[in-house]
């Protein structure tokens, strides 16, 4: 019985070979489109977590109530770092200046955010070039680079000042704040000499903390204590402040993304559900050829449900294909943006969206088909 | 022939429909995802656009009011004043905060109002458009994501304001704007004196007179026209995540042409065997085209039909279930992706059609 459903079913389905393959490639450019766009949504929520969560830090201290590390400005008081490291237990407190700017370079603007270190070793990961040695002296992020068109050794402006580009990092890229390294002199002097106050009276050269702990103490006693000693400050290990910003970063992006991943997803579903009711519903006098031959419901069933499974085992494997073509169209594109199609929730999502349109739109017109007549097939 | 194609497309309703169903939707596909893009990129401009003003006077360096902080001081307020005795000079308070209480804040421009009219709400839709000291005008998306409504109270930086007003059309993901007053904008968003940036006023045709002499009397500002200023937060937006929309409309009409494509052709190619057998009977070529581009123009034409139902149905779905994210749909555009879709349909059913008109009448008794 199950070899004859697969036989009649593989044999009904491929029998005009034009029709099936182009069928299986626009099954396919809709799989890719749906695995695309839901493939974005979960590349630039994690593209937010990847840089405050790789913090080389036991704790980050934060202005109390901000909640995140990139998409909103800090300001902690001078005094903190001292403060931090008079406590027991605090090896080093480092300072981290963050200030955001617009980068206007090579024809591009990009708001990005300038990340002034002390002591830090900053970036973690290095793509090309060398970490900061000497003043004027910037490293770059990778994304940063590629669109403004700087590599090792050139000369970039900020707030007219040249910097010469020693470095190009990696993991430091974040869809609406890249980073740029200054060391904290640099930083300061570039502003001062700027005149910038970053367009407020309480703007802080203290943005964040970095906490290292004594090796052994345990880190949920001290963060308590650290509370206590500067209720300014709210602390964080980075996995937490990765996790923050990646949150805020939904909340924020969230119903856009969501509102055009879920048009694709509908779209995607309708769209697979519809053409393959449509095939089926144009050829439904060969399958009623199965029926007059004594195909009951749950062969013809059988039958129609193997043509879109067909369609499916055939189509998504190219759609997968070209979602991520498409996913690196786009970061080629621009850097600043990645899809992850292959992220198992998006896999796993546009499979099921996949076999449900194919078979639901394949079944749909099984009520009509069992109520034909049969004589029917015998009119041409 | 015409007759026969309408007939033939009435007859098979369930595919007919389907076929433009699958048009529609692919169609509805790239105006939903232009209407996003639409919505967010205009409302980034729509400040500078209702605001009064020829010439934006910002801080040296500044050249957008988005993503930025421009801080100009009274003495360049002044000199404003001095170089330009004749025009209207708009002092404004104007600065990215957090708006909401801690762990659910969103990020807002807040505007202050002062004595001089000009940068107030332009729509309002309940309550008060000037706010009084202690008071703010929210946008009404940003309201209802954070629960509240007019006469609650409303954490704006470190400070609680009641809302006075709740405006329409000051909302985006990125640029939802808030109002205050001016005293309460300079406390909160601790700018003690000086502004954001001034807007100037000047007679029509002396803009290009009063950039010079403003460049000439006043020291480490940035000129910029509005309409300049307007391109240039446009650009931005565009750079910022436009580009990223923009790219999913295209990839989003790749795959809607194939889907057009793809329905149309297959309409006309499963109906081959019935158009040879017309052809076997004396239909010229002519007719067998002008049967194909019936059906086909008819499945377009319903498909970008249910496509404008679909939209007008949904769109205020969408602005009442997600009045999150602006969604403006346009009709220009639904003209021109409904040619579109028309055009890509009738060029898709051109080689079943050719097929046909070529094919050997005795190709019916074969079947």
């Amino acid at each position: 019985m199950l070899s004859n459903v697969l036989f009649v079913g593989w044999h009904l389905w491929a029998t005009d070979r034009l029709q099936a393959l182009a069928s299986v490639l626009v099954f396919a450019a809709v799989v890719a489109l749906m695995l695309f766009f839901e493939g974005l949504r979960f590349g630039l929520i994690d593209d937010l977590r990847q840089f405050p969560a790789a913090l080389p830090a036991d704790l980050v201290a934060i202005e109390r109530d901000v909640g995140q590390f990139a998409m909103t400005a800090s300001k902690l008081p001078q005094l903190s770092r001292s403060q931090a490291e008079s406590l027991g237990g605090v090896l080093t407190a480092e300072p981290l200046a963050l200030a955001p700017i617009i980068l206007t370079w090579a024809d591009h603007k990009t708001p990005s955010m300038i990340l002034g270190y002390d002591r830090a070793v900053f970036p973690r990961e290095l793509a090309q070039g060398r970490r900061i040695q000497g003043p004027r002296e910037v490293v770059i992020d990778t994304a940063l680079a590629i669109r403004h068109r700087l590599a090792p050794g050139d000369t970039v402006e900020i707030f007219d000042t040249p910097l010469t580009v020693v470095g190009i990092s990696r993991g430091t890229t974040s869809p609406f704040t890249p980073y740029l390294f200054l060391t904290y002199d640099d930083l300061i002097d570039i502003f001062l000499e700027a005149d910038l106050s970053i367009g407020s009276d309480d703007f802080s050269f203290v943005s964040a903390l970095l906490i290292n702990l004594e090796p052994g103490r345990p880190i949920p006693a001290l963060r308590a204590d650290l509370e206590a000693t500067m209720p300014d400050a709210d602390f964080f290990t980075p996995a937490e402040l990765g996790e923050r910003d990646a949150r805020y970063g939904a909340k924020l992006l969230g119903p856009v993304l969501i509102l055009t991943s879920g048009i694709a997803w509908i779209i995607g579903f309708l769209v697979m559900g519809f053409l393959r009711y449509s095939a089926v519903d144009a050829r439904l006098r060969e399958y009623a050829v199965q029926k007059a031959l004594g195909a009951d419901q749950r062969f013809l069933g059988g039958v129609l449900s193997i043509g879109g499974l067909l369609l499916v085992v055939l189509a998504f494997p190219l759609g997968l294909i070209g979602s991520m073509g498409l996913a690196h169209a786009l970061h080629a594109w621009n850097p600043l943006f990645s899809a992850m199609p292959l992220e198992p929730r998006v896999l796993t999502g546009g499979l099921v969206a996949t076999v449900v349109a194919g078979i639901t739109g394949s079944l749909l017109p099984l009520h009509r088909l069992l109520r034909l007549d049969p004589t029917l097939v015998f009119q041409r | 022939m015409i007759r026969w194609a309408l007939q033939t497309l009435w007859h098979g309703r369930g595919a007919t429909l389907a076929s433009a169903g699958g048009v529609a939707l692919a169609m509805l596909l790239v105006l939903y995802l232009d209407a996003v893009f639409r919505g967010e990129a205009d409302q980034v401009v729509a400040f500078i656009e209702h605001a009064p003003g020829d010439i934006w006077v910002l801080q040296d360096g500044i050249e957008n009011l988005h993503m930025s902080r421009s801080r100009i001081s009274d003495q360049a307020i002044a000199d404003l004043r001095q170089a330009l005795p004749d025009a209207q000079v708009l002092p404004v308070v104007y600065r990215d905060v957090l708006v909401g209480p801690p762990g659910d804040q969103r990020v807002a421009y807040a505007v202050g109002i002062g004595a001089q009219a000009g940068v107030e709400p332009w729509d309002i839709g309940h309550g008060a458009a000037r706010p009084a000291p202690g008071e703010v005008v929210l946008p009404r998306p940003l309201a209802a994501m954070l629960g509240l409504a007019l006469g609650d109270t409303v954490r704006i930086g470190e400070g609680q304001l009641r809302i006075a007003g709740l405006s329409r059309g000051t909302f985006s993901m990125a640029n939802p704007l808030i109002y205050l007053e001016e005293g309460d904008a300079r406390n909160l968003l601790k700018i003690g004196d000086g502004a954001s940036f001034a807007v100037v006023t000047v007679a029509t045709g002396e803009i290009d007179a009063a950039a010079q002499a403003i460049a000439a009397g006043v020291d480490d500002v940035e000129i910029v026209r509005r309409d300049d200023l307007i391109r240039s937060d446009w650009r931005l937006a565009l750079e910022m995540g436009g580009e990223l929309i923009r790219l999913m409309e295209i990839v989003g009409f790749l795959v809607s042409a194939l889907v057009v494509c793809f329905a149309a052709f297959s309409f006309v190619a499963r109906r081959q065997s019935e158009l040879a057998v017309a052809r076997a009977l004396g239909a010229s070529r002519k007719d067998i085209f002008g049967a194909v581009l019936v059906m086909s123009l008819s499945l377009a034409l319903t498909g970008v039909l249910l496509a404008g139902l679909a939209i007008l149905v949904s769109a205020p779905l969408l602005v009442r279930f997600v009045p999150q994210v602006a969604v403006n749909f346009s009709l220009p555009m639904y003209g021109h992706v409904g040619l579109g879709v028309t055009l890509i349909a009738l060029l898709a059913v051109l080689a079943p059609a050719r097929r046909v008109a070529q094919v050997d009448p005795t190709l019916v008794f074969q079947a």
